[in-house]
């Protein structure tokens, strides 16, 4: 089951890729607005409070929203997951990759398929491999998730 | 519920057989059995009836439901008759014939409605089974096994935040204990269609905005409170039996369909997620007190005083409050050193003094450097080349350090937002001012100012909405209206080299002038004041903050020569946290107004809070404006 998350994790990516309109690879999954945040030198938005406590997609998470690119009635895809989850995380997962430690990579590492007692180890290694699986400072999460996947599937015994 | 007539059933069960066209051969036989024992149990009187449908018992007397959308309801009437949405509930129950174009059958549309129906009518097995693949997917991924009521902090810099904001999270419990990001999240928002700020305050006001429920992933909901906006999010677990989560989750489902008006004072995000807790337990009486406003903060204490309902909570802090704490922790150059990381263009390896350190201060060091970086860089991703590969610089140095954990956050000072005193207020006082000796009463339906105790609130931040006063003159025997603010803000964020916002505030309403010092009857005038400047803090008792703010001030009356004035001075004050139930408050301002009616007033406020229990307060106020001095002895009340 884990092992087919993994490699269900590179047949998601490369798909994903491969449709992906603009220069986002997430464009496609219809969460690019994810990427805009709350800057807060934005001041006309801040001062007039255009967020309203909902600014990630009442339409793209509502509950009976249907089925579309990575979501499916307000639930991510299972196949999608841990892609979703890297672009949504990602500076937060990156910096917790280089610490070793922490609830981001953590969960990550669940995603992954890691079993509980598997996972230290796991996160361990993942800070061991930072530099391959970040090699510049223009990495994307999806560039990431590719090395990540070539990574693992040469160490099946990280998962467990 | 509307009485018909004996017959009535059958016939109104055999139209909505007949108009629904493909029928299955038994429904004719079922259904007016079920309706029949519907009636004779009067199931569309009771109370899980009404919760599921959102009934509510109107002013003018009548049921309606809080759902103004009506594909909500199978009966035309259902908004108002919650007898014949039952009627036309169990008819479309029976046919399983998809209505209104849907592509589901109406068990899996109305899971919640279903299964109470089938629970309770002994024909209730006439009902057909079928399989619902939508509901099941969702319900398997979201599978809760208990939930948690989320409280996201006060957030100043934004009007639709200032009050804080609440959602559930639906809690796994092979998410336990670190993996709690994964588990999903309920939240009710409206959808906003407008970047107008006019617009979007008459909108929201005026339930010009769809609410709807959505469930999206922790982490998310992390990502935007933790860090872009900085803000704690209180945790407060509550115990459900599953049978009470799973009609919660049905009926989640029956509202994922549709739609309410949104309206930011009772209706909003915090108001909507009481009724759904009631349908989970009935026997729960959570929504009924909010009718005229909904403060998040009270939802929570709603919540809170059912016996037994919340069985703990835990503080996810915000970015801020571990960046301050993981600082606390250096020492002064390692701090020094930290800021100069994040704030260069320099890789730590190059640097002697860091090089020095060992490993595990070098950590740490990193870590407090990273914090202080993202924050000032902020939390969007299309930085500059120049940001990112300092980004890349700070964590490949960090990843080379392994086997160094960061010693775990401690948060002893922080005050759970329930813990706070009430958000209404009345108060009833006597004062002697060089005109009279006067009483005064005053009722303030939120939030909070700077005198009352700041336990779980933001420390400096000030929110008055609708701050009433009413005085009666002894001396000339006459009642007047003395102050009614619209709006009182003020937000003093106290100056620290890494953290610090201007200090600001904002102040609305009608008031008296009382440095003209005439008939204050006869000197109401309406007034607008703002001011911007900085707050500095210190830890001499409890706390001290000492600030200063530049002011600009005007007012429109028939007091003024040419009938208003404007201009400009400046406010500078200290607040004093003496003890925890003590706090002292003195304040001087000098304010020339070089246009309209010219003048100038200087004003000196020496105000001392005592908290008696947690919600009651009594002050004394000494006040002087140019030639007008006034002393106040005030008992504040909270509720």
């Amino acid at each position: 089951m884990k092992k087919l998350l993994v490699l269900a994790l590179v047949a998601g990516v490369v798909p994903g890729l491969a449709l992906a309109s603009g220069n986002h690879p997430m464009a496609g999954c219809g969460l690019g607005y994810l990427l805009l945040s709350n800057k807060d030198n934005e001041k006309i938005t801040q001062v007039l409070g255009a967020t309203t406590n909902g600014t990630f997609g009442t339409q793209t998470f509502g509950i009976s929203s249907g089925t579309s690119g990575c979501t499916q009635d307000g639930a991510v895809k299972l196949v999608r997951q841990a892609e979703v989850y890297a672009e949504v995380n990602f500076d937060s997962l990156r910096r917790e990759m280089a610490m070793g430690q922490g609830e981001f990579v953590n969960s990550f590492a669940s995603l992954l398929g890691a079993s509980d007692s598997k996972r230290p180890a796991l996160v361990q290694f993942l800070q061991k491999q930072y530099s391959v699986l970040f090699p510049s400072a223009q990495t994307s999460s999806a560039e990431m998730l590719s090395s990540l996947s070539q990574v693992l599937s040469q160490h099946p015994e990280l998962l467990g | 519920m509307a009485r018909l007539g004996r017959p009535a059933p059958f016939f109104l069960g055999a139209l909505f057989v007949w108009g629904l066209g493909t029928c299955r051969a038994e429904s004719p036989a079922v259904l007016p059995a079920l309706i029949a024992e519907a009636h004779a149990k009067t199931l569309c009187a009771r109370r899980e009836w009404l919760l599921l449908l959102h009934m509510r018992r109107r002013w003018w007397g009548k049921l309606q439901s809080d759902i103004d959308d009506p594909a909500f309801f199978l009966s035309p009437q259902g908004r108002t008759d919650p007898a014949a949405e039952m009627d036309a509930t169990l008819a479309a129950l029976v046919s399983t014939t998809t209505v209104k174009g849907d592509e589901e059958p109406p068990a899996c549309r109305y899971p919640a409605r279903a299964s109470w129906l089938k629970e309770h009518l002994s024909s209730g097995s006439g009902i057909p089974e079928v399989s619902c693949p939508r509901l099941e997917n969702w319900k398997s991924q979201m599978n809760p096994d208990s939930l948690s009521l989320v409280f996201a902090s006060y957030y100043m810099n934004n009007p639709s935040s200032m009050y804080g904001h609440t959602f559930l999270r639906l809690n796994q419990k092979k998410h336990l204990p670190d993996n709690q990001l994964l588990d999903y999240v309920v939240n009710y928002a409206a959808d906003v269609t407008t970047k107008n700020g006019v617009l979007f305050a008459v909108y929201g006001l005026t339930g010009g905005y769809r609410g709807r429920f959505s469930t999206l992933p922790y982490y998310m909901k992390v990502q935007q409170y933790s860090n872009m906006e900085s803000r704690d999010l209180w945790e407060y677990t509550l115990t459900l039996s599953s049978g009470e989560i799973s009609s919660i989750m049905n009926h989640l489902w029956e509202l994922g369909h549709t739609s309410m008006a949104y309206y930011f004072l009772n209706k909003n995000c915090s108001y909507q997620l009481l009724p759904l807790l009631e349908v989970g337990d009935p026997s729960l009486h959570l929504s009924d007190r909010f009718w005229v406003k909904t403060i998040p903060a009270d939802t929570l204490r709603a919540v809170l005083a059912q016996p037994g309902l919340v069985s703990g909570v835990d503080l996810r802090p915000s970015h801020v409050r571990k960046m301050l704490d993981r600082r606390s922790r250096l020492s002064d150059s390692e701090a020094r050193l930290a800021e100069r990381l994040a704030t260069s263009r320099e890789d730590p390896r190059t640097i002697q003094e860091f090089v020095a350190l060992p490993a595990d201060r070098q950590a740490m060091v990193l870590d407090s450097a990273y914090d202080y970086f993202r924050y000032k860089v902020g939390f969007n991703r299309d930085q500059p080349s120049e940001v990112q590969e300092q980004d890349q610089r700070l964590l490949v140095a960090r990843s080379q350090i392994q086997g160094a954990p960061s010693p775990p956050f401690s948060f002893p000072l922080a005050v759970p937002p329930d813990q706070a005193h009430k958000s209404a207020r009345i108060g009833s006082g006597v004062g002697l001012s060089s005109r009279s000796l006067f009483q005064e009463v005053s009722i303030r339906p939120a939030m909070q100012d700077l005198e009352a105790d700041p336990a779980g609130f933001v420390p400096g931040s000030q929110l008055e909405m609708f701050d009433l006063r009413l005085r009666f003159d002894d001396k000339r025997q006459k009642g007047y209206l003395e102050d009614f603010t619209l709006v009182n803000l003020e937000s003093l964020s106290p100056w620290d080299r890494w953290v610090h916002s201007p200090s600001w505030k904002v102040n609305t309403g009608l008031s008296v002038a009382r440095d003209l010092d005439r008939d204050p009857e006869s000197s109401l005038y309406y007034g607008l004041n703002l001011g911007s400047g900085f707050t500095a803090q210190s830890h001499l008792w409890r706390r001290e903050l000492m600030y200063g703010l530049a002011e600009a001030d005007t007012g429109v009356g028939s007091v003024f020569n040419r009938g208003y004035r404007l201009g400009g001075g400046g406010t500078a004050g200290v607040l004093v946290e003496a003890a925890r139930f003590w706090r002292i408050h003195l304040e001087s301002t000098f304010l020339h107004y070089p246009v309209g009616d010219v003048g100038s007033t200087t004003k000196l406020r020496l105000v001392q809070a005592f908290t008696l229990t947690r919600n009651v307060e009594v002050r004394s106020t000494l006040e002087r404006q140019n030639n007008y001095r006034e002393t106040l002895l005030t008992l504040n009340l909270y509720y």
